[in-house]
């Protein structure tokens, strides 16, 4: 088989993980617009780091892109605290996209660099990237595994949490940076855009389906693989971009499902 | 040593005080009803007591120890039951999950023998994996109740344990509450409604951002005090018991 298929038929497994992990945590802690937020945010760290590419400045994007996403949690973690979370999110969401077109406006033959983290393409990895996205996957499920019990607490009573002396503050900051780990671990493979569909609609149809912890993980998981697997089938046939079919399919699933509820 | 105290305690949020010099002493042993109108106060003075806020002026002392700077101290022996909207339902947790959690968070086992214990106590261990989100109003409070009972604390502190509760899930409550009660635990419990808690406190606290009155409801409960609190007349019948009782529509807060 093709080097590049190979590699994409598993980092869809890998993201699958992510989108399963990160998303279903992520619909728990009622924070879906922080994957947008994070994405988003990533998105100009990846904008600075072309623009740094074109001046001759060695910079990495995945780098770049993590602690733009981490500097948003920070913000976000913040914010919740303060109990005003959708102004925070919203300014730091334009303030990002507004730093990512400006860096991208400067940068010379940008184009289609820009449009392969806003949309994704799954079918371009890299053996740099592919190894990106296996190592921060096994770091989030690692660290999501350690505090596994501490996220849902103060997801499900944050009041009583805190009351517990358990460090609220500080254990959601770590699963909202954790979140943005695996956010931005799908950014290149599935593009800013659409990370979103891929992390929150299975996620969320899973909610609606599963009766258990569990059966949570386990639906979103295998949502999330069969939209990823289905859109590099398609882009396999007719040549459309495999991340915009994966994310459709996803998100229609969600809504057929939440429809009939 | 008395189990909480409160020293000329004041506090607020952002500008405008929330609580001004609270004094009030609350024995060990002691079943307190906190009673106020909506934005009186009640919850913040749980808050207080957990040492979650810094009071602005004065100390708030449980079992001897500052509650803000020595929380660690205390914070094993107190069980809390926050308002029931606080918490929040997306993950599909079941009774048992929802007991247990807690100890897990902390890092600790939990047997199941404990859990089916606590459960039993309040009458829910048949469906011990139900969800909870699936639950009524007075079945989860009870889980919730269950769940503060798993460490058996000496102080207990319950915001608005009724509200939403069907009748028989409060008689439930009130009996286990008594039942600790005279185990000598110490209970605090905000209501809107003191009734189906009049026959077994000890002392009422009628709150407005002060205290306006505390002690016997039989004391407490006077035409005067209650205008002072709700700012309106309030009907009040004695019981054959020799209860004073205010009625109050059912309202919900
Ligand atoms: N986190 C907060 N930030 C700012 N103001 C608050 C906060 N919590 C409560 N308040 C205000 O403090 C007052 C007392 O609130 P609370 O203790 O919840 O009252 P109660 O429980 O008696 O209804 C209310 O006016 C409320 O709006
Ligand atoms: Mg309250």
């Amino acid at each position: 088989m093709d080097e590049l298929i190979l590699r994409a038929l598993i980092a869809s497994l890998l993201i699958s993980l992510n989108a399963s992990v990160a998303g279903t945590l992520t619909v728990f802690r009622r924070a879906s617009f922080l994957v947008a937020g994070s994405a988003h945010s990533a998105l100009a760290g990846v904008a600075l780091a072309l623009f740094l590419n074109s001046i001759g400045i060695n910079a990495h994007y995945f780098l770049l892109a993590l602690t733009a996403a981490l500097f948003f949690a920070l913000l976000s973690a913040k914010a919740a605290r303060k109990g005003d979370v959708n102004v925070g999110i919203a300014t730091a969401f334009s303030l990002s996209m507004a730093l990512a077109a400006i860096f991208i406006s400067l940068t010379r033959n940008s184009a289609s660099n820009a449009w392969q983290f806003l949309f994704g393409d799954i079918l371009l990895l890299t053996v740099d990237d592919f190894a990106i996205v296996t190592i921060s996957t096994a770091f989030v499920l690692l660290a999501v595994s350690f505090f596994y019990h501490k996220f849902l607490f103060i997801s499900f009573d944050p009041s009583g949490a805190e009351a517990m002396c358990l460090n609220v503050y500080l254990y959601d900051f770590m699963l909202i940076a954790l979140i943005s780990v695996s956010v931005v671990t799908a950014l290149k493979a599935v593009g800013a855009i659409l990370v979103f569909s891929i992390f929150i609609a299975p996620s969320s149809t899973a909610r609606i389906l599963g009766r258990s912890l569990s059966s949570v993980f386990v639906i979103s998981f295998i949502l999330a693989l069969s939209s990823l697997y289905l859109g590099l089938l398609t882009s396999f046939f007719f040549s459309i971009p495999s991340g915009a079919v994966a994310a459709a399919i996803a998100s229609l699933v969600y809504f057929a499902v939440s429809w009939k509820q | 040593m008395k189990a909480i105290e409160f020293q000329d305690v004041s506090f607020s949020y952002n500008s405008e005080e929330v609580l001004s010099d609270l004094n009030l002493e609350i024995g060990r042993g002691e079943f307190v009803a906190i009673l106020g109108p909506n934005g009186a106060g009640k919850s913040t003075m749980l808050k207080l007591t957990l040492g979650l806020l810094r009071p602005k002026k004065g100390t708030v002392k449980v079992l001897g120890f500052n509650a803000y700077e020595e929380r660690d101290k205390f914070v094993d022996k107190v069980g809390y039951l926050p308002q029931r909207e606080e918490i929040h339902l997306e993950a599909p947790l079941t009774i048992s999950q929802v007991v247990k959690l807690p100890m897990l968070a902390k890092g600790k086992k939990v047997g199941e023998e404990s859990v089916r214990k606590a459960l039993k106590i309040v009458g829910l261990e048949n469906i011990s994996d139900k969800l909870f989100s699936e639950l009524s109003g007075g079945q989860q409070q009870k889980v919730l109740l269950a769940r503060a009972l798993l460490s058996d604390p000496e102080i207990l502190l319950l915001d608005e344990p009724f509200n939403g509760v069907d009748v028989l899930s409060q008689e439930k409550i009130v009996e286990v509450l008594a039942e600790m009660s005279s185990r000598g635990k110490t209970i605090v419990a905000v209501v809107h409604n003191i009734n189906p808690l009049l026959h077994n406190i000890d002392r009422v606290v009628l709150l407005n951002r002060r205290v306006v009155a505390v002690g016997k409801p039989n004391e407490v409960f006077s035409e005067e005090n209650i205008v002072k609190a709700y700012g309106t007349s309030i009907p009040i019948v004695v019981c054959e018991e020799g209860y004073t009782h205010p009625l109050y529509g059912d309202y919900h807060g």
